[in-house]
C-alpha cells in the first residue's frame, strides 16, 4: 500500500512513533497533526454530531497513543491505517447506540471555514454537510465503511480492500452500489459542482 | 480539476472526485484540531517488563507485593530448588 501525497514516508513514520515512545510530545503531536484530518472525517461520516465526532477522535487518538508500543508501522501496514482501523471500531459501536438519533446537529462553528467566509457560505457548507450526511443514512454499514475509506480517506479501491479484508473487486462492487445512491441523493448540488469541475476541462 | 490531476489519480473518475470534494466539507476547523490535541494525554513511554512491574508495586504495594510473593512461593515449591531443598533439609535432620 503506497502513501498518498500527504501521508509521510515510512520512514518518516518509524522515526515520529520511536521519540512520541522516548516520550518527545513533538512527535506525538506531529502525528496527530498529520492524520487528524483524515480521520475526523471517515469518523463524521458516522455522526450525527460534530460533538460526537470530536469525542471519537479524541479517543481514537488516545488509544492509539496508549498502545503505540505495539505498532510496528512496515509496508502494507501503514500508520494512518492503524488509525482508522481503531477509529472505525468505535465510530461503527457508537452509530449502533445512536441509531435513534437522526437529527443532524451542527452547532458548532464547524469546520474549515476561512475567517473571510460569509455568513452566506457558513449556512451553505452546513447545508452540504447536511445533505451529505442525510445521505450517508440510506447506506448500510458495509457501505459507508467503504465510502468513508474512499472518499473521506481518499483510499484506492485496493488499499480498502486491504484495510478491511475484502477482495478488491469485492470493495469495487460496494462502492459503485453506494456511490449510485449518493450521487443520487445529492445530485441537485453535484451539478452545480461538476459544472466548475467540468469548466475547468474545457 | 484538471486531466492530469484526474489521471494521477487513475482509480478515481468524476465523480469520485466529487464525492471527493463534498467529503472536505466534513474537515475539522482548527479549533477543533486545537481542542481535541488539548485533550489527549501524553504518550507513555515505552517501559521494560521490569519497569511495569515496578510500577504496579508502587501503585498498590500491599496487594500487589502480596501477590508476588505468592506467586514466587508456589514456583519455589514447584521447581527443583524445592526439591533440593528437601533434600538438604533431610540430610539436616539426618545429621541431628
Amino acid at each position: 500500500m503506497s502513501p498518498s501525497p500527504e501521508e509521510p514516508s515510512l520512514a518518516e513514520i518509524r522515526t515520529l512513533v520511536r521519540r512520541a515512545l522516548d516520550g518527545h510530545a513533538d512527535a506525538s503531536r506531529a502525528l496527530y497533526r498529520l492524520h487528524v484530518a483524515t480521520v475526523f472525517r471517515v469518523v463524521r461520516s458516522w455522526c450525527a454530531s460534530e460533538a460526537d465526532a470530536e469525542e471519537l477522535v479524541q479517543e481514537t487518538f488516545t488509544r492509539a497513543f496508549a498502545s503505540l508500543g505495539r505498532f510496528e508501522p512496515r509496508p502494507g501496514k501503514p500508520f494512518l491505517g492503524w488509525l482508522l482501523a481503531i477509529a472505525l471500531n468505535a465510530a461503527r459501536s457508537r452509530h449502533r447506540k445512536d441509531r435513534a438519533h437522526q437529527a443532524f446537529e451542527d452547532t458548532e462553528h464547524h469546520a474549515a471555514v476561512a475567517p473571510s467566509t460569509t455568513a452566506e457560505d457558513a449556512l451553505l457548507a452546513a447545508e452540504r454537510r447536511r445533505e451529505l450526511l442525510e445521505a450517508l443514512e440510506g447506506l448500510d454499514e458495509r457501505e459507508r465503511t467503504v465510502v468513508s475509506l474512499r472518499y473521506a480517506a481518499e483510499w484506492s479501491a485496493a488499499e480498502v480492500a486491504e484495510l478491511l479484508g475484502l477482495e478488491e473487486a469485492h470493495v469495487r462492487k460496494i462502492c459503485e452500489r453506494a456511490r449510485k445512491h449518493l450521487l443520487e441523493r445529492l445530485a441537485p448540488r453535484l451539478s452545480d459542482d461538476s459544472s466548475a469541475v467540468l469548466g475547468s476541462h474545457r | 480539476m484538471s486531466r492530469d490531476a484526474l489521471a494521477a489519480r487513475p482509480d478515481f473518475d468524476a465523480d469520485d472526485e466529487l464525492l471527493v470534494a463534498r467529503w472536505k466539507d466534513l474537515s475539522p476547523s482548527p479549533e477543533i484540531i486545537a481542542r481535541i490535541q488539548e485533550r489527549l494525554p501524553p504518550t507513555p513511554p515505552e517501559r521494560t517488563l521490569a519497569a511495569e512491574w515496578l510500577e504496579l508495586l508502587r501503585v498498590r504495594p500491599i496487594v500487589h507485593g502480596a501477590m508476588t510473593l505468592a506467586a514466587a512461593a508456589v514456583l519455589m515449591l514447584a521447581t527443583p530448588l524445592a526439591a533440593l531443598g528437601g533434600i538438604l533439609g533431610a540430610l539436616a535432620k539426618h545429621g541431628e
